[in-house]
């Protein structure tokens, strides 16, 4: 009786071991067709609010993207898709719904808008899945560890930094022989402030000299003061980096005082819904990712350019170039973490990013830095309310700020 | 008895809140009548007048002005249709000039006037012409109720209420605003008259009525004026 | 490195503009609130509205523009009273302040769907900016805005002043704003006298749009929002329950706040509304009736 037992129980738990190969043989198989899922971006997005003007360019450069990477075969064999949710206007209690929801669907790699106040719940998120965190065109270096802590090394922008922007701006004034320089800081946000600190910094290191250094800030109505003040201080350049109604305010402001010295501002100044017709805006210049003015010496941004106009989305800002700059970034990544999308793995990749093509350029990351430094600069004039491309530019030196 | 009614009160009834202030009042003034309702506090005499004034709603009953029903009509409205409200406590502005609150008292007028229009009230009062351009706060309180009594006549009203004029005045303050009503009636005025001062008042009006908790209790004439125990019961009554 | 700016004459400049244009919004407000016994949130957005306008009929000669902003903003503004204030009149101070409340919000939304027609936020009007530009005086660079602003406000105050002083219309605006259920108890008309504040309250916000424009070309919807919060706060200050007190404490939070920006330190400027709350909160607690508020007549209104 013992005997027999003890074979019986040796036949069922070989019995077991059989079919659990069995099982495991075919999960295996199942692999094998996980392999062809897709890869999927899901992104939160403002699609009518106040980030819109950024994020809605940023998606459809990205959607034009993925459709030609898909066109070539995709990414280690697999496509690309993007899941959209509408944060409207960044509700912190939607962009969080969105993401988990979003990552509910199988989202591999999270998206969000170009703020890092708005971005947080989603950034959160997914960073504490260990899913990694994207933003196509957040301008401060506080898309990381920063900001996010231990977790925030999954995190990532491929917009332009702050500190970047403002010694290309520093080097370019410099270029151009302006030799003293009168600076106006916007106090609203830490992107205005850190381009400017950055000039400041770059500037006088070439051997540039500040004469003064104003602030205003948004809503306060103080640029009158600002402007009046830089004014009594004769300089090469006046430098800023501002947006919306500070910024027709700003430049209206010297003009209509006489003053015709060049003003130079980030990629904050992009774009002409600001200009006026009185005075006209003249001596103007600032620097972005692309010009959107039909005269960008990259052929593929100009193609990128045509196909979104094509698309019913013509942009008005060099932005969108942040989308399809991430899409690519994200796909080198993918590549050399050997088809991984795991966080830790894509993030580990894109630490080690030195002049990494994409389509606006070269590219680059630090483990300081998660934002993108090292671009090619498009240096636009506005003269008579006409932009125009001017130049390139690119930082040599990133201050510490 | 009064031949044509210029101003009927018909049952009404006025309620603040679930309170009835005022039950089932019914009076009539004539033409050129003085007519007085006295009480004891709280009996409804003001809550009357503000009625009439539409300052508040009648629930029930209704108010006519030569016939005309004055029930949900503004204030403004029912000043502009010939009634004048002298309130309790005067209600003038004081930070204004004579001149500007008896002006004020134009804005009911019916039709435009020939030479002065601030006329009637200078010629009742003549210390108002005296004082036309000093502020109103600085005037004595006899001076004040002149002139509340004056800016009401401004507006040639066929009838003028009034509410407690004699409330703190001196004696003699209010012989002069008495022997105005007199005055005033002679002119073909009509006055509904609310006092505390029943004596004078059953002494000087056409008929007195004695309106104690809302309801309508007995009717005086000009002889119950010395009759102060036919008063009294009259207060006491409820 | 921070720089001490200093206050100089150009800055005084400045200050007695920014009074001005201060001042006007403060009478706007300040009449209406008379009247109505209504503190109307919602001015800004008149101010807006012409702002707007002045942004849509850019093509427009000058002149024709400025006349076609005065329209949309008292059309505005009696449609306000209208539809909104005259239904509630009576109703408590709370509910017609969340009232005026929401009529903003819901103008800021109408004007963000209107504004996005085009694509893009933002709509400049740029036709008075040549006020911007500034003329010599003894030395100092003064913009003509300047001059204008002030100009305006004194020329608006002195003929508001004339009116309601001498004229039938301003006697009982007046008495309405002293006493209204007196006044109307002798036959003040009710409507009218509450228009002819509403107009007047609108044609204020009109030149006051104008004169925004000039320095701040860009419209977008919270177009003088932040200055009607600081407005009002002016004239809560100043004593809101009369005209002339109201208007010296919207004139007077406008000018100290261009002076006290001019003396912070240029990296501290970002503290100036901070600084402008302080001082006031000493001002409420020194004297809750507000600041130019003596004698019997003032009263202590909770806004």
């Amino acid at each position: 009786m013992k005997r027999t037992t003890r074979w019986g129980g040796l036949a069922v738990l070989l019995g077991a071991v059989v079919a659990v190969a069995a099982i495991a043989g075919a999960t295996g198989g199942h692999a094998a067709t996980d392999a062809k899922k897709p890869i999927v971006i899901g992104w939160a997005f403002d699609a009518k609010g106040q980030m819109a003007p950024f994020d809605d360019p940023a998606l459809a450069a990205a959607k034009i993207r993925v459709k030609q990477i898909n066109a070539k075969g995709g990414v280690t064999k697999r496509k690309l898709v993007i899941k959209t949710c509408d944060t409207q206007n960044n509700n912190p209690t939607t962009a969080k719904a969105c993401a988990i929801s979003l990552l509910g669907q199988g989202a591999n790699i999270i998206f969000t808008t170009c703020d890092v106040d708005f971005a947080t719940p989603v950034v959160q998120a997914a960073i504490n899945r260990g899913v990694l965190a994207v933003a196509p065109c957040i301008g401060t270096d506080q898309m990381g560890p920063k900001r996010f802590a231990a977790k925030g090394k999954l995190a990532f922008s491929f917009g332009n930094v702050a500190q970047d922007e403002g010694s290309a701006m520093a080097q370019y004034a410099w270029s151009r022989g302006w030799k003293t320089a009168g600076l106006g800081t916007n106090t609203l946000l830490v992107y205005f402030k850190n381009v400017v600190q950055a000039f400041d910094k770059r500037f006088r290191q070439l051997g540039g000299k500040i004469v003064d250094r104003e602030s205003y800030a948004t809503g306060a109505n103080n640029v009158n003061s600002a402007v009046t003040r830089l004014n009594s201080h004769k300089a090469a350049v006046y430098v800023t980096s501002t947006s919306f109604g500070e910024l027709p305010a700003f430049v209206s402001g010297l003009r209509s005082l006489g003053n015709k010295t060049p003003i130079i501002n980030s990629w904050a100044g992009d774009g002409t819904y600001w200009v006026t017709n009185n005075p006209k805006v003249t001596n103007y210049y600032f620097v972005t990712y692309a010009s959107v003015f039909g005269d960008d010496p990259s052929a593929p941004v100009r193609s990128m350019i045509a196909a979104l106009k094509a698309a019913g989305s013509p942009p008005s800002t060099g932005g969108f170039l942040g989308g399809a700059d991430a899409i690519d970034g994200i796909v080198i990544a993918i590549k050399r973490a050997h088809g991984s999308t795991k966080g830790s793995a894509l993030a580990a990749q894109l630490v080690k990013f030195k002049r990494v093509p994409v389509l606006g350029g070269r590219i680059s990351f630090s483990a300081k830095l998660h934002t993108v430094f090292g671009r090619d600069y498009r240096v636009i004039e506005i003269n008579n309310n006409k932009a125009k491309l001017k130049g390139l530019v690119r930082a040599k030196v990133i201050p510490k700020l | 008895m009064p031949e044509a009614a210029a101003l009927e009160l018909d049952g009404i009834e006025v309620r603040y809140g679930s309170v009835s202030a005022v039950r089932d009042l019914t009076l009539s003034v004539g033409k050129g009548e003085i007519v007085g309702l006295i009480g004891p506090n709280g009996a409804g005499k003001s809550t009357t007048l503000h009625a009439i004034m539409g300052l508040l709603p009648a629930h029930r009953g209704e108010i006519r002005l030569h016939g005309q029903s004055l029930r949900r009509r503004s204030a403004e409205a029912i000043a502009r249709a010939g009634i004048a409200l002298v309130p309790e406590g005067r209600r003038i502005f004081g930070d204004f000039t004579v001149e500007e609150n008896l002006r004020l008292g134009l804005a009911a007028r019916r039709q435009a006037y020939i030479g002065d229009a601030l006329g009637p009230a200078f010629e009742l009062f003549p210390i108002l012409a005296e004082f036309r351009r000093r502020q109103a706060g600085a005037l004595s309180g006899g001076q004040q109720q002149q002139l509340a009594i004056g800016r009401a006549l401004v507006a040639r009203p066929d009838i003028l209420l009034l509410d407690e004029p004699s409330l703190g005045l001196a004696p003699l303050a209010v012989d002069g605003i008495f022997q105005a009503f007199t005055e005033i009636r002679e002119v073909g005025t009509t006055i509904l008259l609310v006092e505390q001062r029943a004596q004078r008042t059953v002494a000087l009006a056409n008929r007195t009525h004695v309106l104690v908790g809302g309801e309508l209790q007995m009717t005086l004439g000009p002889a119950d004026a010395e009759d102060t125990d036919k008063i009294i019961a009259a207060y006491l009554a409820s | 490195m921070s720089t001490i700016a200093s206050v100089d004459l150009q800055t005084l400049g400045d200050a007695f503009g920014q009074g001005a244009i201060y001042a006007l919004m403060a009478v706007g407000i300040g009449l209406v609130f008379g009247v109505l016994r209504l503190v109307n949130f919602a001015y800004g957005q008149l101010i807006m509205a012409g702002a707007y306008t002045l942004a849509y009929t850019s093509g427009w000669p000058v002149a024709a523009s400025i006349v076609s902003c005065f329209a949309v903003v008292v059309t505005l503004s009696l449609a306000m009273d209208r539809l909104v204030f005259r239904p509630l009149r009576g109703s408590s101070p709370a509910v017609m302040l969340v009232t005026t409340f929401a009529v903003s919000f819901f103008l800021q939304a109408l004007a963000l769907i209107i504004d996005l027609r085009d694509g893009t936020l933002g709509q400049i009007a740029s036709s008075v900016a040549p006020l911007n530009q500034a003329v010599s005086v003894g030395g100092v660079d003064v913009r003509k805005v300047t001059f204008v602003a002030v100009g305006v406000a004194v020329g608006a105050l002195v003929a508001l002043a004339l009116v309601l002083a001498r004229t039938t219309i301003g006697l009982h605006t007046r008495a309405a704003a002293s006493d209204f259920r007196t006044a109307r108890l002798l036959g003040v008309r009710a409507n009218r006298v509450i228009a002819f504040a509403v107009v007047v309250s609108g044609l204020l916000a009109g030149a006051v749009a104008v004169l925004l424009t000039v320095q701040n070309p860009f419209v977008q919807p919270d177009f003088a929002l932040e200055d009607t919060i600081i407005v009002l706060v002016g004239v809560v200050v100043g004593g809101i329950d009369r005209l002339w007190t109201a208007t010296l404490g919207g004139f007077a939070i406008g000018f100290v706040s261009v002076l006290v920006n001019a003396a912070l330190p240029t990296d501290k400027t970002v503290f100036l509304p901070s600084v402008v709350y302080a001082l006031v909160i000493v001002v409420l607690l020194l004297r809750p009736a507000g600041l130019f508020a003596w004698g019997r007549r003032a009263a202590v209104e909770r806004v």
